[in-house]
């Protein structure tokens, strides 16, 4: 189990954003976490993040126990994650928001422009090398998003809503990328409003609400479960 | 408002290592060094100024340009290595050098003790150069106050009774050589940051700290790594000068005069960018003299000043550099 | 040295008008800061216009403290001008360019300042200028006016800000600035009338301050750091805020120097600015730019 929540809860003052939340992650597994707004899917996002601990219980990657980590303590133990709302390096370029990212893990200039390159390549970005970062459609600031969580070789990739804001010819080209990721070795991590992504990309799906998870299982059969069609009134969010 | 940051161009983690670039570089540098061999003492004496603020400049670029953290405390540094050497000969005789060599490890340790204070309160934007600036404050006032520095009228330096290089105490031109290496070994070391990991590690938390977390980086560390770097680069710097004058004092080299004198160069000339602070030195420096010249009353130059400072800021907001480099075709990349 | 009552008093009274002046100088800059979130590092050319308003009114026979009126009324509309012409351009870039553009136009102006009057220590005596006694101790009288005048600065600023349609317009523009735009407050002109009362205070403050000081084109200096270092205690933007924020600077600077000597008040005082900055940088009153 590449990672593992046990009771974990989060609170912030006197509202309970998140508890009782347990369930482990095997390695390259693609698992979508989906719920209502506020159900609390952002918080756990940021949990794992690293960008605040849990209140109570226990965050394991790797075997260890990682809640007291920093955010940037997280991305060098291998846990990468994108931006909802992509944010582009706006001074770099394309090539060298991946190259920072690069850097992450490779001291040497080179090395890191070669893993760039390599990186860009494989999220398609190679002909947008040397534009500036913040020329970019939608679909291409998502996927720079990606390149450069990618660039710092991560064994698991948090992604924050990548799939919002596509249209669906570019939310199929997104599920090709993310198998292509996974088919790398590397455990992805979806928080997903889009439901045809979730349904046929993830291997597992957990849903949350009210803080809680109330399904934890495969794509079909969380399409059936009562308590998930309960919590979301039967609704599929547009895909 | 936005938050008190660099404002850089585009082109500022550009790596300026197009093979024409070099070139003009080198060329320069050369005139740079044949200069003093043909002018006179009015110009050799300028010269200097603009080496000086261009490497106090360029030192003060590390934190505020590449970092993105406005420091407006930097002349404390400055001013630690100008009395740490200054004092160490007075008093004990030790030669210059070495105390040259103790204030920039001096300057090294306030910044550290300082920095990590400061950022690890999270202080940024306007209270990061607000704190810097009462911390800058505070060392003036000790400074001046405290017995053993000289009060307020500071430390004349003692006149060397022998020959000897190790006592820092030379010719003009002499100086204008120590300046123009520092300014060759601190624009060096910019371009050198810009270039590789650690530049665009401090460019992504210039950016955004959270995105910069999200790629490993630690930004408390960084930049404070940054703050050192800078501070142990602008001692020296004050040796320098303080050796060219013969003395430090705490209003020559502390104060807000100077912190603010210090950042303009940079911001002129192109904030963040190895190139930059020269460039403001140069146009800042000359501006001054020919005011100066033409000027009919005093403040008259003071006026032509500020007058430039209002229109560059306007006009030139990412200061002269990316104006420059795109008409030098293929110079930066 | 037994602390006495006596001694107390004096301390605490040298430090209320001490504070005062910090106090006036504070209101004035704090509506530039926390309304207009001008970065604007040519404050203290504004405060010397005052200074050597007093000059100009002593050189016709004027008492500086008649003056206050009438440069307050020309003070207003020179502003409202500058605003418009200058102010304006800068008031959307990013604080950088603020921060040069202010630095550069302060510097214009005491240039020009020097040019007229030149470099020359001046004094701007009032009729009420000289000393009072209390019992033994000695107060300035000018200091005690500009305590009183930092009060009902302080507290017309506040009227102004709570009772009037202008008033209520600055507030709204200082908390959110697109919501005060849908509800149809015109920003530009908001903003013009924050600027010109900000200079208008600034002003006054420096004709309140030119008696009891000598005057030159850079004299204003000395006050601006602390001045500024009272606004963050006080919360920028917030009126009375930076006038509690002037007198407790003032007091800590009169404590300061009783216990710890003159040559060292300067660093208490930045270092209490220091440690406000790390430990309440949003001031005293909070987070909310309540004016």
């Amino acid at each position: 189990m590449i990672l593992t929540l046990e009771n974990v809860a989060r609170r912030f003052g006197g509202l309970v954003a998140l508890s009782d939340v347990s369930f482990s992650v095997p390695e390259a597994q693609i698992l979508g976490i989906i719920g209502k707004n506020g159900a609390g899917k952002t918080t756990l996002f940021n949990l794992i993040a690293g960008r605040f601990a849990p209140s109570s219980g226990t965050i394991r990657f790797s075997g260890e126990d990682i809640g007291g980590r920093s955010a940037s303590a997280r991305a060098m133990a291998g846990i990468a994650r994108t931006f909802q709302i992509p944010e582009p390096l706006p001074r770099l370029s394309v090539f060298e928001n991946v190259l920072a990212g690069a850097f992450a893990r490779i001291r040497d200039r080179s090395e890191a422009g070669r893993l760039a390159h390599e990186t860009l390549n494989f999220c398609d970005l190679s002909a947008k090398a040397d534009v500036a970062s913040t020329e970019l459609t939608v679909p291409e600031l998502k996927r720079l998003e990606v390149a450069r969580a990618l660039a710092t070789q991560p064994r698991l990739l948090l992604l924050d809503e990548v799939m919002a804001g596509l249209r669906p010819n570019e939310v199929d080209e997104a599920m090709v990328l993310c198998r292509r990721i996974r088919d790398r070795g590397v455990t992805i991590l979806f928080v997903e409003h889009v439901m045809r992504a979730v349904m046929n990309l993830c291997d597992r799906v957990v849903v949350l609400d009210q803080g809680r998870i109330i399904a934890d299982g495969a794509p079909a059969a969380i399409r059936g479960d009562e308590a998930v069609i309960d919590a979301y009134l039967g609704r599929e969010a547009d895909a | 408002m936005s938050e008190l940051t660099a404002t850089a161009g585009r082109q500022a983690v550009r790596p300026a290592a197009g093979t024409t670039g070099l070139v003009l570089a080198a060329l320069l540098l050369v005139l740079a060094i044949l200069f003093p061999m043909f002018v006179s003492r009015y110009w050799l004496a300028l010269g200097i100024t603009v080496l000086f603020w261009t490497s106090f400049s360029g030192s003060w670029n590390i934190i505020g340009g590449y970092a993105g953290q406005f420091s407006l405390g930097h002349a404390a540094f400055f001013a630690i290595g100008a009395y740490s050497s200054a004092w160490l000969y007075s008093v004990f005789g030790f030669p210059t050098l070495v105390g040259m060599i103790v204030g920039s490890a001096v300057a090294a340790l306030m910044a550290l003790c300082i920095g990590w204070i400061i950022f690890r309160y999270k202080l940024h934007g306007t209270y990061f150069a607000i704190g810097t600036l009462a911390m800058s404050e505070v060392l003036r006032v000790l400074a001046g106050a405290l017995p053993w520095f000289g009060g307020n009228g500071g430390i004349p330096i003692p006149l060397a009774q022998e020959r000897n290089w190790l006592l820092m105490q030379f010719q003009p031109m002499a100086f204008y050589y120590m300046f123009l290496a520092a300014t060759v070994v601190i624009i060096a070391l910019s371009a050198w940051i810009a270039r590789n990991r650690f530049g665009y590690q401090l460019a992504a938390i210039r950016d955004s700290e959270d995105v910069a977390e999200s790629i490993g980086i630690s930004p408390t560390r960084l930049k404070l790594a940054a703050y050192v770097i800078s501070a142990a680069l602008a001692a020296p710097i004050g040796t320098l000068y303080s050796q060219y004058l013969m003395f430090v004092d705490p209003p020559t080299f502390f104060g807000l005069l100077v912190a603010i004198q210090v950042v303009l160069p940079a911001v002129i000339g192109g904030l963040g960018t190895a190139f930059g602070p020269l460039l403001g030195a140069i146009v800042l420096t000359f501006a001054i003299e020919l005011s100066d010249r033409v000027a009919l009353r005093p403040g008259a130059s003071l006026l032509a000043y500020g007058a430039m400072l209002m229109v560059f800021s306007v006009l030139l907001p990412r200061g002269l550099w990316p104006l420059l480099s795109k008409m030098l075709p293929g110079a930066t990349r | 040295m037994g602390y006495d009552l006596f001694y107390i008093i004096e301390v605490l009274l040298n430090g209320l008008l001490a504070g005062g002046t910090y106090a006036l100088i504070a209101v004035s800059m704090t509506v530039v800061f926390g309304v207009l979130k001008l970065m604007n590092f040519g404050h203290g050319a504004l405060v010397t216009i005052g200074f050597y308003s007093a000059v100009v009114a002593v050189s016709w026979g004027i008492d500086p403290y008649l003056a206050i009126v009438p440069a307050a009324v020309l003070m207003a509309i020179v502003a409202l001008l500058a605003y418009y012409a200058l102010i304006d351009t800068v008031i959307s870039k990013p604080a950088l360019t603020q921060v040069v553009f202010t630095l550069g136009l302060g510097i214009v102006i005491e240039a020009a300042i020097e040019i007229i009057w030149t470099a020359n220590p001046r004094v701007a005596p009032s009729a009420l200028s000289g000393v009072l006694f209390m019992g033994d101790v000695m107060v300035s009288r000018p200091r005690i006016i500009g305590f009183v005048a930092s009060i009902l600065l302080a507290v017309g600023f506040w009227a102004l800000l709570r009772w009037t349609w202008w008033g209520m317009a600055i507030r709204a523009v200082a908390q959110h600035d697109a919501a005060a735009r849908l509800i149809g407050i015109p920003r530009t002109k908001t903003l013009a009338i924050a600027f010109a009362l900000s200079a208008v205070a600034a002003v006054v403050a420096g004709l309140l301050i030119a008696p009891s000081m000598t005057i030159s084109p850079y004299a204003g200096h000395v006050f601006l750091g602390i001045a500024f270092g009272a606004v963050v205690i006080g919360t920028k933007g917030n009126v009375m805020g930076a006038f509690v924020g002037g007198m407790i600077v003032g007091l800590f600077e009169a404590a300061a120097i009783a216990f710890i000597g003159d040559d060292f008040k300067e660093a208490a005082i930045f270092g209490l600015i220091l440690v406000f900055l790390l430990v309440r940088p949003d001031g005293l009153f909070g987070k909310r730019a309540n004016v």
